[in-house]
């Protein structure tokens, strides 16, 4: 059982990671928390949905589909919920309330447009299981960890080789010399915004079609997840949030079948807890906090 | 009409208690997202006292504070060495914790929550006990501690260069809101009469903290603005009752762009 | 500071006023008034979907009854500031609602010491109403009346079941008590033995690792005490990990929807309740047409108990006579009460002969439905 155990935390915790990385992203480059981050994911799964059911396309459109749909939707999200407190220079807290403000609006524009409760994307896209020795798979599993792993990769490739990338972590190094080094950083933080809100959409997708279990108030849950799981991988660090992620998976199948799943819950945050006490920069972070 | 009002109100006195006690660790620097644990530890313990040991509420009131003071001081210390987004998290998590640990924990009804709790809280006594926490801080402004308090939030380096012991500030900053928090706790059970870990997850957590930063964390009015602005608002919505959730959010973006040190924020200190 | 407090204190006390002003109510005129509590934002909006939908069937049909409908958004704190103005400014003479057991237990004490009837279609936490009487009232099923009959035939249907797993969510309260004391105490009398219960949350996605921990334990049968999203995700995960035991499961997973989003694997599913939409019986029949022409999804409990209670309340006010006057309001909402105490046998249109104990709670004929080829259908 522990095998399967493992192979269901990976699983489940590529997913997270996806997220983390979002938030990592954007506190990387803006210092700020993006509260709405789990809402984005959220409506990622919808417009995969909605795709799926308009024009009966197949799990891949509707994975390009919300790629697109929540990267304009991070846009949108930046330049009217983020730019203009960024321009006043108000404290950490503004942009706190100004997010929870577009997740109550994103939440309730879904239920009203999508019904307020649990949907699921059409049986005809369910899943092949395949049975390895001790260990269960499906097919659906598999494309969640490839399409994340693949998403980690590109990720890191454009991070690391293309000049968007490198400028986006020189912003996030420092504001003030990527704009001396002739960045514009209100571009790069658009682009930001971009990416972690499409790699949530995609999350969102991916869960929606493993775990059939699509609402307006799933990205709550998911949301708190991916911001403890940012903190864990040390702030900001999207290599961090990446085996904070698949970590934090394991960790929460192993507490539900080993404990039970009432303290699974109480078991992670107090897991992060004592992290942080010892280590208060986060597994990967480094240097001083702030 | 008096009934509903009542109620309304009630609630908003409540959501002032709950406010003013976040207000003082956030004034210290220290962001708690926890405080829905603090008002569980308050509200459970005093219902034990009124409903099992039979005594009065103001009892019952000082025995939850004081049990959630010490919950307080016992997350003030872990929360000495961790600051800002990290806190955030120390907090959340403290204050999951305290849900997960009711939602099992027998003797409360685990998920079936506690019912039956005689109608106790009243108007006037909530607005005693807000009243008495504003005059409180009032006065603590003045105090030795209130001053070092705004010296560690101004600049922690330079105020324990000054002398100030930091570690016993926040820690008392810290145990003090818990206080608060346990008072309103206390007060909301017995105005809702039932009560159950659902009552106090995250979600209450993160409303009280919006409340006060909403309201602004430059004085002791931010919370009581705050709390009436989140409070009456969604009643005041109630004729858009369709998108009220929508409205409201729209509110708060708008606050946040138009007033970002919330609604009653202090004249502007010049850009760093 | 003095000038921002000089501005906002006026802004405050100007949106208490506005808030007063749009908040009362004109106090009733000739005709009595029935309240409605239902979530129809936030939390549980879907079923206040539903229930809207009834409520306008029921309206439809010509109806004497005058409705004042909040939203409760499914929040205690909202559905104990909303019956206290239901009772106070709107002078209702009965409140229907509201929708979940834990806004019924703030609720009904309100409706108590306001001496009006209250009456939910829908929570189905056991022993609330018991502890609100004579003016509480509940018209949903409980578990510990239904599962005795389920489990009995469950097993007749699979004889060779002796050890089982039960599947909970210890989160919902109504699904812990069901899944955690209910359904165990009927197997035990049955002599199966329970070898684990294993929980989940409401809400959760992923039941992968309680599927697999019980998949290593290899009962006969499986057990689910769960609400429809919960129970179907669950479903779903234990036929993907191969598992072929028998399945049956708690009255919470009672919903259209549960075999919507579980699929192929809700077929063979057992359970019990009192409303099913496939229901050949011509009278539900027409009343789930009626409904699908209204809404693209099919009804579920929470609508066809709406359309009940509202009819139960409709023929009470009609036979106790009552005045509509507000001097005679307290007299009103007593007639009303002794008449929902004395509901016996009453034909309720959409979900049958209905009674009311000494506990306020519906006593029904409940019925045993297994999913056959995509449906409910009685399991004889």
């Amino acid at each position: 059982m522990l095998l399967q155990q493992l192979v269901n935390g990976l699983m489940l915790g590529s997913t997270y990671s996806l997220i983390a990385i979002g938030y990592a992203l954007i506190f990387g480059v803006l210092g700020l928390v993006h509260l709405a981050h789990g809402e984005v994911f959220m409506m990622g799964a919808l417009i995969g949905l909605q795709l799926v059911l308009w024009l009966h396309a197949g799990p891949a459109v509707a994975l390009v589909g919300a790629l697109l749909g929540t990267a304009v939707l991070g846009i949108i999200i930046e330049l009217t919920a983020f730019r203009p407190i960024r321009a006043r220079h108000g404290p950490i807290f503004a942009p706190m309330v100004s997010t929870i403000g577009v997740g109550l609006i994103l939440q309730e524009v879904a239920t009203k447009a999508f019904g307020g409760e649990q949907v699921g994307f059409p049986h005809r896209l369910e899943p092949v299981t395949w049975r390895l020795g001790p260990i269960t798979i499906s097919s659906v599993q598999l494309l969640i960890l490839g399409v994340s792993l693949a998403l980690m990769v590109a990720l890191h490739l454009w991070v690391t080789r293309t000049r968007m990338g490198m400028a986006m972590r020189a912003s996030a190094e420092s504001t003030l010399t990527a704009r001396l080094l002739g960045i514009s950083t209100d571009r790069v933080i658009l682009v930001t915004f971009a990416v972690a809100s499409a790699l949530a959409g995609a999350a969102g997708v991916l869960v929606g079609l493993s775990f059939n279990a699509i609402s307006p108030f799933m990205g709550i849950d998911m949301g708190v997840k991916g911001l403890a799981i940012m903190l864990l991988g040390g702030l900001g660090n999207i290599y961090g949030a990446m085996v904070g992620g698949l970590l934090l998976g394991a960790i929460e199948v192993l507490s539900v079948a080993y404990l039970a799943s009432s303290y699974r819950d109480a078991f992670v945050f107090a897991v992060m807890i004592l992290i942080l006490i010892f280590r208060p920069q986060g597994l990967f972070g480094v240097g001083q906090v702030r | 009409m008096g009934s509903y009002w009542e109620s309304v109100l009630i609630f908003l006195g409540i959501n002032t208690v709950l406010a003013l006690s976040l207000y003082l660790p956030i004034s210290a620097g220290q962001l708690s997202l926890g405080h829905g644990g603090f008002m569980a530890i308050g509200a459970y313990v005093t219902v034990i006292c009124t409903t099992w040991l039979g005594w009065p509420l103001p009892a019952g009131l000082a025995v939850g504070g004081l049990v959630a003071a010490l919950a307080g001081a016992l997350v003030g210390f872990p929360a000495l060495r961790i600051r800002g987004i990290y806190l955030i998290i120390l907090t959340m998590g403290f204050g999951e914790i305290v849900r997960i640990f009711f939602l099992n924990f027998e003797p409360t009804g685990q998920a079936s929550g506690i019912g039956g709790i005689k109608h106790l809280t009243t108007l006037p006594l909530v607005t005693l006990v807000a009243a008495l926490m504003l005059a409180c801080l009032m006065r603590f402004r003045g105090s030795r501690i209130g001053r070092a308090l705004r010296a560690v939030q101004e600049d922690e380096v330079a105020a324990e260069a000054m002398g100030v012991n930091l570690t016993r500030v926040k820690v008392t900053a810290f145990a003090l809101g818990a206080l608060g928090a346990g008072l309103g706790g206390g007060l909301y059970a017995h105005h809702a009469l039932f009560i159950d870990p659902a009552q106090f997850g995250f979600f209450r957590s993160a409303e009280i903290f919006l409340i006060v930063v909403l309201g602004g964390v430059g004085s002791y009015w931010g919370p009581v603005v705050g709390a009436a602005v989140v409070t009456l608002l969604p009643e005041l919505l109630r004729f858009v009752q369709e998108w009220r959730m929508t409205v409201f959010g729209t509110l708060l973006v708008l606050c946040a762009v138009l007033r970002p040190a919330g609604l009653l924020s202090p004249r502007r200190r010049a850009a760093a | 500071m003095a000038s921002h407090r000089k501005t906002f204190g006026p802004f405050v006390l100007a949106l208490c006023a506005v808030s007063a002003l749009l908040g009362s109510a004109v106090p009733a005129a000739a005709q009595p008034k029935i309240g409605v509590l239902m979530p129809l934002s936030g939390k549980g909006a879907s079923y206040g979907a539903h229930q809207q939908v009834a409520i306008k069937m029921f309206q439809d049909k010509g109806e004497a009854l005058k409705l004042v409908i909040y939203d409760t958004r499914g929040e205690n704190t909202d559905a104990i500031n909303l019956t206290r103005k239901l009772i106070g400014s709107d002078g209702v003479v009965a409140i229907v609602g509201p929708l979940f057991s834990g806004e019924s237990e703030v609720t009904f004490p309100v409706a108590v010491q306001g001496k009006t009837p209250i009456i939910t279609p829908t929570s189905a936490k056991p022993g609330i109403a018991a502890a609100n009487r004579p003016w509480a009232f509940r018209n949903a099923l409980t578990s510990d009346k239904l599962d005795g009959a389920l489990i009995d035939r469950w097993l007749a249907a699979n004889p060779g079941v002796k050890k089982v797993v039960i599947l909970l969510d210890t989160k919902d309260a109504v699904s812990k008590s069901d899944g955690g004391v209910v359904l165990p105490a009927a197997l035990k009398e049955r002599g199966i033995t329970v070898l684990d219960s294993i929980s989940f949350q409401t809400g959760d996605i992923d039941y992968s690792a309680q599927v697999t921990k019980a998949k290593s334990l290899n009962p006969d049968g499986i057990v689910v005490a769960a609400l429809y999203n919960e129970g179907a995700n669950a479903v779903r995960e234990v036929r993907k990990q191969g598992m072929t035991q028998p399945i049956v499961a708690g009255l919470g997973i009672m919903d259209p929807r549960f075999i919507e989003l579980a699929g192929p694997a809700a077929e063979g599913v057992m359970t019990v309740n009192d409303f099913w939409t496939d229901n050949p019986d011509p009278a539900v029949a027409r009343w789930v047409a009626d409904y699908k022409q209204r809404s693209p999804t099919p009804p579920s409990n929470a609508a066809a108990l709406m359309y009940d209670t509202l009819d139960i309340v409709r023929s009470c006010a009609e036979k106790s006579g009552l005045s509509g006057k507000p001097d005679d309001l307290e007299k009103d909402r007593e007639r009303m009460r002794d008449c929902l105490a004395r509901v016996k046998d009453y034909k309720a249109p959409v979900t049958g002969g209905t009674t009311f104990d000494a506990s306020g709670d519906a006593v029904r004929q409940p019925v045993v439905l297994v999913v056959r080829k995509g449906k409910f259908e009685s399991a004889r």
